[in-house]
């Protein structure tokens, strides 16, 4: 599914994203990326999402060669992953149906298909009450949600969250990770980034990656 | 693009949204826009009416022979008959030249009525071909008896250089025209582009296709000069009806195209090329600013 060779990241202005890492990520694996802000998640979220490429070793994700992919089949790429941003990045002016299905209209759905599957996501995320609600009128959570819908409406390969519980007190980050957590399934991994540590340190059914300053330590669900 | 045709209320409906992120601009533009396609179509319509004109005036490719007084007719016809270039002669008697008049001048005529007697002449209206028109006139003139010779040929000649200097300068214009509309639209759309920029990185980052992501926006500026040119028509047929009406009380035997016809002439030609330069000006500035929004 992933599969990182000595893989790293340099920014222009010469800063480390990561260094030298190596890992490898099956299906269906649920990962917590953990580290301090400025260790290295982000980066790491970047490169799985072609946003920066790798400075130098090799990222594979889902079977695409991160090393000069080309913008098609970064495109192709990209319509296999659910990403929930840290800022959402939801359209405002639109509601919250027209968010979760606009990531679903330039796949090969027909209209009934993608109206039945954004519902059912809205329903999974507890947002089937305000279907037709300006995202810009919702609550902090329930924009959240909104994000976690777009991105499972598509049933996607690979759900990467980027700092989910950042801004949320400790009850309802847990909330949000059981919600992300049960997308996993054999045929969807989900990638979730955070800096609270306490909050996972107990979830014996996941992988750990450790960011620790650019570099990465993992632990596979059996602790080795 | 899966889903092309079951987009197209999304494509409408995300057109929309973008004008509404920059009403005042848009508006700006609309306005602009539709001020240019005016100045285009009313000089379209001018080159069309001089068109007619012309070709009014070379169909009616007579010349009027006045003679003198107890001229032999029949003698008179038989030589101007015998001339190259004449198709055929009618003789007009005092009568059929007053009528003629009185048609030609419709209400004006009445002051025909305020003279005692008719004050015409009669003459002979000599059908020529309009090539041999200098040679016809000059063999005419040197005929026995003929007094005086009346053709179009001057006006003629006035009328085909205003028409090609109107041609030269319709074409400046409609080059000066163009290109306004394509900088206008391109900036518009440049501009729609980097306001919704964030917008259009979500989409990128959930894997949608560049084509899904702009078509928005070349609607946008399709829509843009396609509103600046209807509100053109709406202009144009204002100072049209205004302007035929002004002439035809004016000069009232002047031929003109024929309104409705015209009209429909006009908005076809604003709309085509609201519709040509719209999507130009919006392609330009999609392709301009796209590759720049990661």
């Amino acid at each position: 599914m992933i599969e990182a060779k000595n893989l790293s990241l340099i920014y222009k202005d010469g800063t480390h994203g990561i260094k030298d890492v190596n890992l490898l990520i099956p299906q269906g694996e649920l990962v917590y990326v953990t580290g301090t802000s400025g260790s290295g998640k982000t980066s790491f979220i970047k490169l799985l999402l072609g946003i920066e490429k790798p400075s130098s070793g090799s990222l594979d994700v889902i079977g695409y060669s991160m090393n000069n992919i080309s913008s098609t089949k970064l495109q192709s790429l990209r319509q296999l992953i659910g990403p929930v941003f840290q800022d959402f990045k939801l359209l405002n002016g639109r509601s919250v149906y027209d968010n979760v299905l606009v990531g679903l209209r330039f796949l090969d759905y027909s209209d009934e298909k993608m109206h039945e599957l954004s519902l059912n996501a809205m329903e999974k995320v507890g947002l089937s009450h305000k279907v037709h609600s300006p995202v810009e009128n919702l609550s902090y959570g329930e924009r959240q949600r909104v994000a976690i819908a777009r991105a499972v409406a598509r049933s996607p390969r690979l759900i990467i969250a980027d700092e989910p519980t950042g801004n949320l007190d400790k009850k309802n980050a847990l909330i949000v990770l059981d919600l992300l957590k049960s997308f996993q399934s054999n045929e969807t991994s989900v990638i979730i980034t955070t800096h609270a540590v306490a909050l996972i340190e107990d979830e014996k059914n996941a992988m750990h990656i450790l960011v620790e300053d650019t570099k990465m330590s993992v632990r596979d669900r059996y602790g080795k | 693009m899966a889903n092309r045709k079951n987009n197209i209320p999304y494509f409408i409906k995300e057109a929309a949204v973008i004008v509404k992120g920059d009403i005042s601009s848009n508006t700006m533009s609309v306005i602009s826009l539709s001020f240019i396609f005016f100045i285009l179509t009313i000089l379209f319509s001018i080159t069309i009416n001089l068109q007619t004109l012309i070709t009014d005036l070379k169909e009616q490719a007579e010349i009027s022979v006045f003679y003198e007084e107890n001229t032999d007719l029949d003698t008179l016809k038989t030589k101007l008959q015998s001339i190259a270039g004449v198709r055929n002669i009618t003789f007009i008697n005092q009568e059929n030249a007053k009528k003629e008049m009185v048609e030609t001048l419709g209400e004006d005529s009445k002051i025909i009525d305020l003279f005692e007697y008719n004050p015409f002449s009669p003459y002979l209206e000599v059908n020529i071909e309009l090539e041999k028109l200098s040679e016809v006139v000059n063999e005419i003139k040197d005929t026995k008896n003929v007094t005086y010779i009346r053709d179009n040929k001057e006006i003629l000649l006035k009328l085909e250089n205003i028409m090609s200097l109107i041609s030269v300068f319709g074409i400046f214009i409609l080059l000066a025209v163009s290109i306004t509309t394509v900088f206008v639209t391109s900036h518009l759309i440049r501009q729609g582009i980097y306001i919704n920029r964030e917008a259009i990185g979500t989409l990128k980052l959930l894997g949608a296709p560049s084509k899904f992501i702009f078509f928005p926006y070349l609607l946008n500026g399709l829509f843009m000069t396609l509103f600046a040119g209807i509100l053109s028509i709406g202009l144009t047929f204002v100072t049209v009806s205004y302007a035929f009406k002004m002439l035809l009380s004016t000069i009232s035997f002047i031929k003109l195209s024929p309104f409705n016809e015209h009209m429909v002439v006009l908005a076809g030609f604003a709309i085509l090329l609201s519709i040509v330069l719209g999507i130009l000006g919006s392609a330009i500035g999609i392709k301009s600013t796209s590759p720049k929004i990661k």
